[in-house]
């Protein structure tokens, strides 16, 4: 069997993680005796590369300069180029199964495309987000208001975007499903991502879960024994969206007295490129906590380095204000043991268990997340209860297995 | 003063010495002979022995046919005693046009039954009497003066007061026309209404006309615009008020006059506040708008009249400025000024609907026919079975909807000639850009056609049917989308199977699923003085209306389906409507002239997206302006054929 999987970027370059989880998958797949010849086509900005052009990494490693011209309807910035050079790809490579870990920065066009080269080829769309869903970014937040948004729908898109019509959106449903019906089957790391997509119009029977896969680290638990379990990590983008601004006013509202027996480390990257009201309001907020001694700004890591940081941890802190799918951060959490605490939505509220692998607080409420956080810090052997029940996370070659399964 | 001599008869001699009048100017009077006629006075005892006849002249050979010569003389009818009964005086006449013009006076005391200052005393004569002064003291009886018109019809005489006079050869005695204008100063409105139209004269009294002076209190009045196309017509706009029994009128260089009887009118407040004093109520309606449909040119004076009696008055002139010729500028323009909607159906039956129509006309006519600029995409259809042409105008990227489903319909890929029409040059540069990509993503091959200037829907159709290769059109709008393959077979199969249906139509829905069209009907809008087009059912579920094939009075445009023979018969569609309205149901109403039947298919799934919430009727604004004035167009034309389907004879049902 010949596999392409296709990503909207390369780890080399961005280290998002759906690129990460269709590397990671090529990877795996790489290594199967079923897989006859296996190629990873990845898209980039990299101005080495003419626009649409196609140009090699590394053995079997391709990047495709590409780009989203119209992000209304997704589409391509170099369409010339899907129905030239990434045919001509094709061709060339004549793969039996694609799986395409997403079109975001290169255009929904190469599904329909992919069909049409490829007429008897299996192709599998991995949904890493409700773009084709929800035209705000793809997070069904509300546009105005910024409440979260239970279900989509012409006329409720419209009233979030008054500037693309309710037929704007009947249209860029149509096209986006026109295009989807080219894929023969649809994954989805999350259970609650796969029904957000049912009822979107995904029949269910062609959308199935599979969690993405993750290392094994070797658990040296006890090393790290300690008596109290009082300290907290942030791990990820400073963002309005991951909830750092929430984390900071839930420590605000704990009682001094409480809050010095905490200790909070955020291993934070990107707060720079931030807009700056999040930026005055961070270096507001954490200031008098770095004084008083309760918070720790870390700042950012490598991807080596994060086991080791996680592991100095007791708890990971998940506190995102919208639903997410399947953060990244809580299958690392899980694999070096740690509890997680998150909002109590979405694909969070899905991946951690309350009160069995860990904690939820009511989302977007800071003083609910300042009472789990002191729960956790004071309830004696509740840490050793709930780091007990984790499970590991599917490893890459479990998760490969899975995509494999879906071919045969 | 010369007396006016008669050859003497003895019994002329015998009467009172009486003082001659002049006339109110001193003019010289060739002494010119009589002859007296048998006629008898009106009232008097018919008949030859009548105190007329004593009145002849023995000496004075009798005239062949008994009518005066015209001359200056005055004629005078006796009684059997010998006193004068009736007398008509011609002081000077003239011709104007096929008109003849008298001036002199009357006396006697049956014409007082006749003297209000104006009458029609025969057909063809208008006589307006005045006061003499000159005359009155000359006779105890009624005396006037008097100003006739006589229209020449052929005859060779004519019959005045029971006088009947022969009409006199031009020119020669003719005292011309200059002699009214200095006398009858008094009479300018008299001589505007009954001067035939198109006498030169007219102009000279046109030009004669002063303004009302400051006392005069029978009217006011200010031309605002006056703004037209010469050679299809004006707009003159303004306010006047004027007391009743005073006439307006619209008059120009040449004397041409359109009275405002007819004219628009509206309140204006700030006539009202600045006249009342003098006008009072009057007042209200002072706002006024009349279309002109004589002859003008950019320059031209235009003024406006007040017709007080006799007597003209000129309120106000302006200057003719040049409308825009463009049809829908002029629309934009005219439509701006200000009538009441309820007045607005009157307004284009008696005023600018006319003018728009002709200027429309003439914009068609100056399309060029040009072989269209045609680009093809793909390898196109051998026999194709049916064109489908679809319009794009402002955005097309409904295109891209369209092709993702017509690209899954064999039907269409195996028997359709796709063709876009680009009516709009702002975007077609970038549809042909664009169309190489549609058809690698897509795989039907289509044509793009792009009109050398934008000609709205009926011309952008029009050409699109010009250049179809197969016997079957349809006509697609770009924001129709098929969600279900085999419409395009079903419809067509409807049409192949019964040769009496001329048309094809679809159920259409709306993107949330409910109904946007089910068939047409028409439904009368009273505002509107029409009928308008209305989709029934429209926003209803699906489900809860009955799926039928009927014999429908009319379907949309929007999708329909036609013989190309059946097209081209009717004349496509008609491309007399102002930017564009109801050309579909005057497309379904021709054919069903020919005896043809329509029919709305109702078991296809194709989405229209159209806004919901569109209504001409309540939105104020141009736009609703255009949509009354292509209603009218409509309702003139269609009027019984649209009775007949609404209200069927019941001898026999239509629908």
């Amino acid at each position: 069997m010949k596999v392409l999987v296709i990503a909207h970027g390369h780890p080399d370059f961005s280290v998002g993680g759906a690129e990460l989880a269709a590397y990671n998958l090529y990877s795996a797949l790489k290594d199967r005796t079923d897989v006859r010849e296996i190629t990873f086509l990845a898209r980039t900005d990299h101005t080495s590369l003419a626009p649409g052009a196609i140009g090699l990494k590394r053995t079997n490693e391709y990047l495709w300069r590409q780009d989203i011209g119209d992000w209304f309807r997704l589409q391509s910035s170099y369409p010339n180029a899907i129905y030239t050079t990434f045919r001509e790809f094709l061709r060339t490579k004549q793969p039996d199964v694609v799986f395409v870990h997403h079109f975001a920065n290169i255009g929904v066009e190469i599904l329909r495309e992919l069909r049409r080269t490829l007429p008897n080829a299996f192709i599998a769309l991995t949904l890493h987000e409700y773009m084709a869903i929800c035209q705000r970014n793809g997070q069904m937040v509300k546009n105005q208001t910024k409440r979260l948004c239970y279900r989509e729908s012409i006329e409720d898109c419209n009233l979030c975007f008054p500037n693309y019509s309710v037929q704007d959106f009947w249209l860029r449903k149509h096209f986006l499903q026109k295009h989807f019906e080219a894929a023969d089957m649809f994954i989805s790391p999350s259970e609650f991502l796969r029904q957000r997509y049912v009822d979107w119009g995904i029949p269910g029977e062609l959308i199935t879960v599979i969690e993405n896969g993750q290392p094994t680290f070797s658990r040296s638990s006890d090393s790290h024994r300690r008596d109290r379990r009082n300290r907290f990590g942030f791990f990820g983008q400073v963002t309005e969206y991951k909830g750092v601004d929430l984390l900071l006013n839930a420590l605000h509202s704990i009682s001094p007295q409480v809050r010095k027996s905490l200790l909070v480390e955020i291993h934070g990257a990107n707060l720079e490129v931030q807009g700056e009201w999040l930026r005055e309001f961070v270096e507001k907020r954490r200031t008098p906590l770095i004084a008083e001694g309760s918070l720790r700004w870390v700042g950012p890591y490598e991807p080596q380095e994060l086991q080791r940081r996680m592991s100095k941890v007791d708890w990971v802190v998940v506190p995102s204000i919208w639903w997410e799918n399947s953060p990244m951060v809580i299958q690392e959490a899980f694999c070096c043991g740690r509890p997680v605490i998150c909002s109590g939505i979405g694909g969070m509220a899905e991946k951690v268990r309350d009160g069995v692998d860990g904690l939820h607080f009511e989302a977007r409420n800071p003083t609910d997340l300042a009472d789990v956080l002191t729960r956790a810090a004071t309830t004696e052997g509740l840490w050793d209860e709930l780091a007990s029940n984790i499970q590991q996370p599917i490893t890459y070659g479990q998760c490969a297995e899975a995509y494999m399964r879906l071919v045969a | 003063m010369e007396l006016v001599q008669r050859k003497s008869s003895k019994a002329s001699a015998d009467r009172m010495p009486r003082q001659r009048p002049g006339k109110a100017r001193d003019l010289e009077l060739p002494a010119s002979r009589v002859e007296l006629a048998g006629a008898p006075l009106p009232g008097l005892s018919p008949g030859p022995e009548s105190g007329a006849s004593s009145a002849r002249d023995e000496s004075e050979p009798r005239p062949e046919r008994r009518a005066f010569k015209f001359d200056r003389l005055p004629i005078t009818e006796k009684d059997a005693s010998g006193r004068p009964v009736k007398e008509l005086a011609i002081d000077y006449w003239a011709y104007a046009g096929n008109a003849l013009l008298i001036s002199g006076w009357v006396m006697g005391d049956d014409i007082k039954q006749l003297c209000p200052s104006r009458a029609t005393y025969a057909p063809g004569i208008i006589v307006s009497f005045f006061r003499r002064p000159d005359v009155e003291n000359a006779y105890p009886t009624f005396t006037a003066g008097i100003l006739a018109v006589i229209t020449v019809e052929g005859a060779e005489d004519f019959s005045l007061f029971g006088f009947k006079l022969k009409f006199p050869l031009p020119g020669g005695d003719d005292g011309g026309f200059a002699a009214f204008l200095t006398e009858h100063t008094q009479r300018f409105g008299f001589l505007l209404d009954s001067l035939p139209e198109g006498s030169p004269e007219r102009a000279l009294v046109a030009k004669q006309l002063q303004p009302a002076p400051e006392t005069y209190k029978g009217a006011r009045g200010f031309l605002e615009q006056a703004k037209g196309v010469p050679g299809h017509g004006g707009l003159a706009v303004g306010w006047a008020v004027n007391l009743p029994g005073v006439k307006l009128a619209l008059l120009d260089q040449a004397g041409r006059t359109v009275p405002l009887m007819r004219a628009i009118r509206w309140h204006r407040a700030d006539i009202v506040e600045a006249l009342a004093s003098d006008f009072g109520n009057y007042t209200f309606n002072a706002g006024l708008l009349q279309a002109w449909q004589h002859p003008f040119g950019i320059g031209d004076e235009l003024r406006i009249v007040a017709l007080d009696g006799d007597a003209a008055f000129l309120l106000t002139s302006g200057r003719w400025e040049a409308a825009p010729i463009e049809p829908v500028s002029f629309a934009r323009w005219a439509f701006e000024l200000p009538t009441p909607l309820d007045r607005f159906a009157e307004r284009l039956e008696h005023h600018d609907g006319a003018i728009i129509e002709t200027l429309i006309a003439k914009d068609r006519m100056s399309w060029r026919t040009v072989t269209p600029e045609i680009h093809t995409f793909g390898a196109l259809v051998k026999n194709p079975k049916c064109s489908i042409i679809v319009p794009l105008y402002g955005r097309f990227d409904f295109m891209l909807n369209q092709m993702l489903e017509f690209s899954e319909d064999k039907q269409i890929k195996q028997h359709a000639d796709l063709i876009y029409v680009v009516d709009d040059p702002r975007i077609a540069s970038n549809v042909i850009q664009q169309s190489w990509l549609l058809y690698e993503a897509n795989q039907i091959p289509f044509r793009v056609v792009v009109t050398p200037e934008n000609r709205g829907f009926a011309g952008a159709n029009n050409l699109g049917a010009s250049v179809s290769r197969a016997p079957l059109l349809l006509l697609l709008n770009s924001d129709v989308i098929p969600v279900e393959a085999g419409w395009f077979g079903k419809m067509q199969e409807a049409i192949n199977k019964t040769p009496n249906i001329g048309i094809v139509g679809a159920r259409l829905f709306f993107p949330n699923g409910s109904i946007q069209h089910d068939g047409m009907m028409f439904q009368w809008e009273p505002s509107w003085h029409a009928y308008l087009n209305k989709h029934p059912r429209a926003g209803m579920e699906a489900s809860t209306v009955r799926a039928r094939h009927a014999n429908d009075p009319a379907v949309t445009a929007a999708c329909l389906l036609i013989r190309k023979s059946t097209y081209d018969a009717v004349g496509g569609l008609d491309e007399g409507f102002l930017i564009g309205d109801f050309e579909d149901s005057d497309l379904c109403l021709k054919v069903r002239r020919q005896g043809k039947e329509i029919v709305c298919l109702r078991d296809l799934n194709l989405t229209h997206l159209e806004r919901q919430s569109f209504s001409g009727i309540g939105a104020d604004g141009f736009r609703e302006r255009v949509a009354r004035y292509n209603a009218w167009r409509h309702q003139r034309r269609w009027s019984q054929d649209i009775e007949a389907l609404v209200n069927p004879p019941t001898s026999g049902a239509v629908a």
